[in-house]
């Protein structure tokens, strides 16, 4: 019989048979676990409500439950005592290969079915965030890809074992590693989710590419293996071995088998999405020429070599400054003269909790002998790729003239593509990254010149640190996009009195918002396409673009303008999101003074993708994930301080955190966060009523902090050296996130009471951001605060703080 | 009768799927113990009676899935075509039955008496069983 004909006759047994409706009735109601049982996601936004987290679960579910049925399909053959009969009519090998398609259909149809039956559910309860393309993609990748892999595996494993028994455990197993921790891989398990929320306003194909990516990769895997087991298949009487040696002839199954194992190997080898050089692993240094060909690769020891004969006479001083001491191999500077320089750039305060992550500027004095004036940039936006394509133009003035060297640092996923001097093209050295959050750092030599254009070509892809978590925020979508850098920096240049113009193309829906102080223009262009003008102060822009409402908050002392995603406009015109704003504004203007922004230089607090978790700050953007912002989160009364609240928080950030900061180089734990929760509960003592700030933050602190004292690592520290270094990072996270953020405002509370009350103590912190802003505190230190407070550093110890 | 015990009791020890289930269980067991009890539940002792309890109840479903294995054994192929044979003889046939039961509850006791015996090896290893004389 041909086999199309026994394809037909397969499937249709299979869609009249019983146990497939019973399995297919289990399958189906799978999803529903996911609206409230099981909880694999943290629930955030709508689509996280109901369509990832059922969804997932869903898909997981039905694709276990098709094995199933694959194996009870396999195993009906010999179980009946059908084989003789049945081998003399079909091949075992065809016979296997109809009955897999046959299922691989099966569940096809399953899954057309499912996504139907939720559909309307679905499309009612996520309202406007609905997207037909999105709930289609979900299904494809979920459901679709995971049914495939899941049978292949099942297929593989029974070939292989010819046992339902072993091959159901094997499935189990398979499962069960699939979900397992894959470290700085994760994505790539081949049943892998990601660490952040799905975003219901800003689309999600960041996601949808990288999991596509790591099921295609596995399904070559599986489908590779899958027909190198069909050479398992039992044959003429004999076992495993035998048949494998009858089977060898058959070309047709072993060459296909390895050309897709060997694809999905190259696919894992060469993923796009991680970096994975570590500042532990030195990287080769790999020399491009003059038109940005890789010409030759030196090895480890090498560059090590080179760094140290390099910087025998060199100012060690500007190694460190620029490098974080161990880090990089390249970053150094031949010429005596010249000093550090970091003026441009960020140090990073990453508050890994959730709450607010600070951006700071340091304003060392450089001495650099290499001055930037102004730098032309052309960007260009591939939302569908994900890609940015950027041409750099940096007029520089070499004020030594002699041959100097030239640091540039970028992004992860940056990849220099050539770089002319005064229009000649000339070579550059790819070095090692400093840190795990940094791209390759790029050394070229700037001729003996005063004046230099130096022109840059580049192309980022964004991709994710390996630090093991899939929290891909920094993306190019056709909704939304947020780059990490758009274009590289001078790790050594002088940028004080620099100025930027930049034209970027962007999708024309898309609303820009620039950072500093800069001025913006729209026009038009063709293909659904806007080119952007920007001119303002700096090396480069950074800005975020999206499908933004723009609303400028009224009747505050400065000048606010709030963006966030269309789809919550008319759920925030209800919740009257404007007035918390106001308020917030208003409490922190009265108790702690003004902030310094204009109508040129105005606060921009901008909503962002749910992938990026907890909230940010810098110069005059203050971003929030979206969320903070769902209805979710901004209606659940029970949690106290509720998102509402962290919006407020997270404003307060412009006082404590960007315009006086608060560092302590002894106490690792005297940070913002401190200033900035006490600042919010008084907020909410001003909105609420005393007893509310008791009961949703004091208490709070105060039961944390308790907590953690009572903790048995605490109360038995001689047992934390028992632990694994994971477990022991754990457990010191949870010190550091409860001294952070119930220590510190704990301590401001008790200075408060010393001092004589709230209002001695809203005097003190005036005093304190008054002498930051008059930069006679460049920050304030723990000790600051005491001698503010007039109080002693006794006083201010809470009961058992030095045990912690 | 004690040699038709021992009989199948001895089949379904040496049985891949006793042995499969007891190589998962093991996994499993020291998966669970790693990742979420030795930090203590709660910031209870991982000796704590919440600790402990989470750990069972975690893993208490697989164990349930290894049961559900274990009594497929009892509708086999191979024990189909042994059931001719024993349908053949003059032996009781609910005693008979009761005696596979009775196996397969002594095999599923021992299965579980492994993550117990696990978390007794690991807390005695770590905190010299302090538990017996809290």
């Amino acid at each position: 019989m041909k086999f199309m004909k026994l394809f037909q006759v397969e499937c249709k047994r299979l869609l009249q048979a019983p146990t497939t409706w019973f399995f297919f009735l289990l399958a189906s109601f799978c999803p529903l676990l996911g609206y409230k049982a099981i909880s694999y996601i943290a629930v955030a936004t709508v689509t996280d409500q109901y369509l990832a987290n059922p969804f997932w679960i869903g898909g997981l579910a039905c694709s276990f439950l098709l094995s199933i049925l694959a194996l009870y399909t396999y195993h009906r053959v010999p179980k009946n005592q059908m084989e003789h009969i049945l081998y003399s009519v079909v091949s075992p090998v065809k016979l296997h290969v109809i009955q897999t398609f046959s299922l691989f259909l099966l569940g096809w149809i399953w899954t057309i079915l499912i996504a139907l039956i939720y559909l309307p559910y679905t499309k009612t309860m996520t309202a406007n965030s609905f997207s037909l393309k999105e709930y289609g993609t979900f299904f494809f990748i979920f459901y679709g890809m995971t049914i495939a892999l899941m049978l292949m595996m099942t297929a593989f494993l029974y070939n292989l074992t010819n046992h339902v028994d072993a091959s159901a455990i094997g499935v189990a197993l398979l499962v069960l590693l699939g979900l397992s921790s894959w470290k700085q891989l994760s994505y790539l398990s081949y049943l892998s989710f990601v660490d952040c929320c799905f975003s219901s306003d800003f689309g999600n194909d960041s996601i949808y590419r990288m999991l596509s990516y790591s099921r295609f990769l596995w399904l070559c895997i599986f489908c590779g293996m899958w027909l190198m087991s069909l050479l398992s298949i039992r044959t003429r009487e004999k076992k495993w071995l035998g048949s494998i040696l009858c089977n060898l002839c058959k070309g047709y199954l072993l060459v296909p088998g390895l050309l897709l194992l060997g694809a999905g190997g190259l696919l894992f080898l060469k993923q796009p999405y991680i970096e994975l050089d570590g500042i532990e692993n030195y990287a080769e240094l790999e020399t491009y020429d003059e038109s940005g060909n890789y010409v030759e690769s030196q090895t480890s020891d090498a560059s090590k070599n080179y760094v140290e004969s390099e910087t025998n006479d060199t100012s060690k001083n500007n190694v460190e400054s620029q490098t974080n001491d161990e880090s990089d191999s390249n970053t150094y500077d031949e010429s005596d003269t010249v000093a550090g320089s970091d003026t441009d750039h960020v140090s990073e305060d990453v508050d890994t909790s959730g709450g607010m992550m600070a951006y700071t500027y340091s304003d060392k004095e450089t001495s650099s002998s290499q001055t930037l004036t102004h730098t032309d940039i052309d960007l260009h936006f591939d939302c569908h790729k994900g890609t940015m394509t950027g041409n750099a133009t940096f007029s520089l003035e070499n004020l030594s003239e002699t041959e100097q060297e030239c640091t540039l640092s970028t992004a992860l996923g940056c990849e220099i593509q050539s770089i002319t001097i005064n229009d000649i093209p000339t070579s550059f050295i790819k070095g090692n990254k400093p840190d795990l959050y940094s791209g390759n750092n790029f050394t070229f030599i700037l001729p003996a010149t005063k004046n230099l254009t130096v022109r840059i070509a580049y192309k980022q892809t964004p991709k994710m640190a390996a630090d093991g978590l899939v929290n891909p925020f920094c993306e190019i979508t056709p909704e939304y996009i947020f780059p990490t850098t758009l274009v590289p920096g001078f790790t050594d240049v002088n940028t004080d009195s620099a100025t930027y113009s930049c034209n970027a193309t962007l999708p024309k829906e898309m609303e820009l918002i620039v950072e500093g102080i800069a001025t913006k223009q729209k026009q038009a262009n063709q293909k659904g396409l806007a080119s952007w003008q920007l001119h303002g102060e700096g090396a480069s822009p950074f800005f975020i673009a999206g499908n933004y409402v723009k609303l400028p908050i009224q009747n505050v002392d400065f000048p606010v303008v709030f963006y966030y995603g269309k789809n919550h406009q008319e759920e925030f015109e209800k919740l009257n999101i404007e007035q918390l704003l106001q308020d917030t504004i208003h409490y922190c203007c009265d108790h702690y003074g003004v902030l310094p922004f204009t109508e040129e230089y105005p606060l921009n607090i901008v909503m962002t993708s749910a992938h990026m978790m907890g909230g940010a700050a810098g110069s005059n953007l203050s971003y929030m994930g979206e969320s903070f912002f769902s209805s979710i989160n901004l209606n659940d009364q029970q949690r106290g301080a509720n998102a509402r609240e962290v919006i407020a928080h997270e404003i307060i950030h412009q006082w404590w955190g960007m315009q006086a900061f608060i560092m302590d180089d002894e106490d690792c734990c005297w940070t913002p966060e401190a200033f900035t929760c006490y600042a919010t509960s008084r907020l909410m003592e001003d909105l609420y009523g005393k007893s509310y700030a008791e009961k949703y933050y004091v208490e709070k602190w105060q039961k944390d902090y308790q907590n953690l004292q009572n903790h048995f690592y605490m109360q038995h520290p001689q047992y934390q050296s028992l632990l694994s270094t994971f477990d022991y990072s754990q457990l010191e996270n949870l010190i550091d996130t409860t001294n952070v953020y119930s220590m510190g405002p704990l301590k401001l509370k008790l200075a408060e009471q010393l001092v004589g009350g709230e209002e001695q103590m809203d005097a003190v912190l005036q005093n304190l951001f008054e002498k930051c802003q008059s930069m006679e505190l460049p920050y304030i230190t723990e000790q600051d605060f005491i001698d503010a407070c007039n109080l002693s550093e006794t006083q201010l110890q809470l009961e058992g703080e030095n045990a912690l | 009768m004690k040699n038709i015990f021992q009989m199948e009791l001895k089949r379904l020890l040496i049985n891949k799927l006793t042995i499969a289930l007891f190589a998962i269980v093991s996994i499993y067991s020291y998966y669970i113990m790693h990742q979420e009890i030795i930090l203590g539940v709660e910031g209870t002792a991982p000796y704590s009676k919440l600790s402990f309890e989470t750990y069972i109840r975690a893993i208490a479903p697989l164990l349930v899935i290894g049961l559900l294995l274990l009594v497929t054994t009892l509708y086999s192929k191979q024990s189909k075509n042994a059931k001719v044979l024993f349908d053949a003889t003059q032996m009781n046939k609910k005693l008979y039955l009761c005696i596979r039961y009775f196996a397969i509850i002594l095999v599923f006791a021992i299965i579980c008496l492994e993550p117990l015996a696990y978390a007794f090896v690991v807390y005695y290893r770590l905190f010299h069983f302090p538990f017996l004389y809290d």
